[in-house]
């Protein structure tokens, strides 16, 4: 998923010709006061970081003169807010809002459509609305071979309670929306609140647009704009993060998926969608810390396992490792186990002292165990040994005696 | 019995030509699948392993009868030859791509519901059906190490799960008429409900075992099915992602279906709806052996 700032997803609304209002991108509260003075006070100040929750987390603020404009950036520049550092901030026109609504793109997993949600209840996130007022969730099912129809906006709108010029205006906001969503390949776009002025005017003061990264690649009018290294979803990358971003980007014919724990002594890398989530839940029922989750896909992958793992091991504070996956079904493991063992004898780490467990199965598997008694002390599972007996047996051994 | 997949199933391979294609190719061939065709665009003329290649998916449709294709093409391409597999009305079409775009998906799956198509996928791992035949990567060069033919069935929406399924079920002497690899994307073609009416109606098969995760609806689907009286065999559910909802939100994982929003996708909800209807929920790998021994009435641990 890459998330787009808000001045680049407003961007990407202009272009379609939806309604925003007039605003810059500011880095010094000089600027900030410089853009009140040329927007026209008021205004308001939005911290640029690539995740929902600003107006909670104090980073939007309102700023009457061009002065407090200075002031309120000055505040808001160099904090770091929901876990991003705050470099920029968007300055724009203050909208006076008679009426909030919520609008969302996105697609539904169930009808497998995209499906337009809209509610005359706006700026209050979607759970919530559900949980009010469920019959107040507009949701409409688009056929995406058709796309979605002048007249199911208008619906849509109709549905809301709007009439005349109010609902033309909103239904081709729709419209517009509807067009940034597939033009971009985005995974959602949403516009909370949409807002009706004081002058009856439907305008989105802010948009989430958020682009599916799997269709990045035909995309390269969004190159630097779409940037799924900003953050792993919730924060930005860590320094080891961002060295496995770095040793992915060396081998295209396989992809790494990283996450590091800030709190955790194991270093936890096993493989796979599913297995993965099944030996995070069970290594957190027994009680183990794991420092980190780590996928690999199909590719050459040796190198990447020597690079990753030495980089994981550097971290520290821990205190032993499981690597494996589930039973594979053509990838020679034993490529990926040289990769792994290459990087401990490097490391020169002692599997007696710091307890290793793989658990590999799959084509190459008796190559792979050879390589493993190398380096005496590794505990070496295979098909005979559950996945999460493994699991447990590197939780008891780095469990304090 | 089994569904969907038989040794009679007549197989078209897309993209044949490529190098995991040609690999997995002389593993289903070996397994017994019919193989009857395959196409690659351009590359169209000669044969692989004795399969005729095309130049496109017409053409081998009118010269071998086909009644599934298996999609050996890269996610970029995935979306082209999915729909020309379905323009040209294969009944089963399996897309074993993974990082298909979403809105590639989304294209797919609706014109597949409206030519009637079958679609498995994307993201599939494939399937099997033991000692029959096989499609796609499931179970490799050597699919009896973990396969064994039997009477358990089994869904998966992670590929190599449902082969660890497979595995300790075999180990237990427990065999498996089908198993198929659904996909762990957002947007699949087949969740878990049509699949489980299938087995349903397959005399051979006495119980079925699901592999679950967070996000989408489709564990929710089956617990109302199964509420419903819609499944009456034994039916056990392992659904994994629990370590998901104590971690920071948006923190993105393997699989991108793993988004829980909307009240939807929570693993503790599926697993609450699932006992609710009667489903047998597994902790562990390790419990299925058990539980389906229970379900099947068979308690005394002999192979069937």
């Amino acid at each position: 998923m890459a998330r787009l700032l808000e001045h680049h997803a407003l961007d990407l609304l202009k272009q379609v010709g939806v309604p925003v209002p007039p605003f810059r991108v500011v880095s010094t509260p000089e600027a900030a006061r410089e853009a009140a003075t040329r927007l026209g006070s008021p205004v308001v100040l939005k911290a640029l970081i690539p995740v929902g929750g600003r107006g909670k987390a104090g980073a939007i603020r309102m700023a009457q003169t061009p002065g407090e404009a200075f002031d309120q950036a000055q505040e808001l520049l160099g904090r770091t807010i929901l876990n991003f550092p705050v470099r920029e901030l968007l300055v724009s026109e203050e909208v006076r809002i008679a009426k909030e609504f919520f609008v969302s793109l996105t697609f539904d997993s169930m009808s497998r459509k995209p499906v337009v949600l809209f509610s005359s209840l706006g700026g209050i996130d979607v759970e919530t609305i559900l949980e009010k007022d469920p019959e107040k969730l507009v949701q409409v099912p688009v056929d995406i071979c058709v796309g979605l129809q002048p007249f199911q906006a208008r619906e849509i709108a109709e549905s809301a309670g709007l009439k005349g010029r109010i609902l033309m205006e909103t239904a081709q906001v729709l419209m517009g929306l509807y067009r940034v969503f597939r033009q971009f390949d985005a995974q959602t776009v949403e516009v909370n609140p949409l807002a009706l002025t004081d002058e009856d005017r439907i305008v989105a003061p802010s948009a989430v647009v958020v682009i599916d990264d799997q269709a990045l690649f035909r995309h390269p009018e969004l190159d630097g704009i779409a940037d799924p290294e900003r953050t792993n979803g919730w924060r930005p990358l860590t320094d080891l993060e961002r060295q496995i971003r770095d040793i992915d980007k060396t081998d295209a014919s396989s992809a790494i998926r990283f996450n590091e724990f800030e709190e955790g002594d194991i270093a936890f890398m096993i493989t796979g969608g599913g297995s993965g989530f099944l030996a995070l839940d069970l290594i957190q029922r027994l009680g183990g810390k794991p420092a980190t989750t780590f996928d690999i896909t199909p590719g050459r992958v040796e190198e990447k396992m020597y690079l990753a793992t030495k980089a994981i091991l550097s971290r520290p504070g821990l205190k032993g490792m499981i690597a494996g996956g589930n039973i594979t079904n053509f990838i020679p493991i034993d490529v990926k186990v040289r990769g792994v063992v290459r990087a401990l004898k490097d490391l020169k780490v002692d599997p007696r002292k710091f307890p290793v467990v793989f658990r590999y199965a799959g084509p190459g598997v008796e190559a792979a165990k050879k390589m493993a008694s190398e380096l005496p002390g590794i505990e070496f599972y295979d098909a005979a040994t559950s996945l999460e007996d493994a699991v447990r047996r590197i939780v008891e051994l780095t469990r304090a005696p | 019995m089994s569904i969907l997949l038989d040794d009679q199933s007549c197989v078209l391979v897309q993209g044949i030509t490529g190098q995991q294609a040609r690999t997995h190719l002389s593993y289903m061939i070996r397994y017994g699948t019919r193989v009857v065709a395959g196409v690659s665009p351009g590359k169209g003329g000669g044969s692989l392993d004795g399969v005729p290649v095309y130049d496109s998916v017409k053409a081998a449709v009118r010269n071998h009868p086909v009644n599934i294709s298996v999609l050996f093409v890269p996610a970029r391409r995935a979306k082209d030859a999915a729909l020309e597999a379905i323009e040209n009305q294969i009944p089963l079409v399996v897309v074993l791509a993974e990082g298909v775009p979403h809105h590639d998906a989304a294209e797919i799956i609706e014109k597949a519901a409206v030519k009637g198509v079958r679609l498995i996928g994307p993201n599939s791992q494939g399937m099997i059906s033991p000692g029959k035949a096989k499609l796609g990567g499931t179970g490799g060069a050597e699919p009896e190490r973990m396969y064994l033919p039997g009477p358990v069935g089994i869904i998966s929406r992670s590929g190599g799960m449902g082969g660890e399924i497979a595995n300790v079920l075999t180990r237990r002497g427990i065999g498996q008429s089908t198993y198929i690899s659904i996909g762990g994307d957002l947007l699949i073609g087949t969740g878990f409900v049509p699949l489980l009416k299938l087995f349903e109606n397959d005399p051979d098969t006495k119980g079925v075992v699901l592999f679950g995760e967070p996000g989408t609806g489709h564990e929710e689907e089956v617990a109302e099915l199964v509420h419903e009286g819609g499944f009456t065999k034994a039916l056990v559910a392992l659904v994994v992602g629990e370590a998901l909802e104590r971690l920071p939100r948006g923190m993105s994982f393997g699989h991108t279906s793993s988004i829980i929003e909307r009240g939807l996708g929570s693993p503790v909800r599926k697993k609450r709806l699932f006992k609710e209807a009667g489903v047998k929920v597994a902790e562990t790998l390790s419990e299925i052996p058990m539980l389906v021994e229970v379900g099947l009435g068979l308690h005394l641990g002999i192979g069937i």
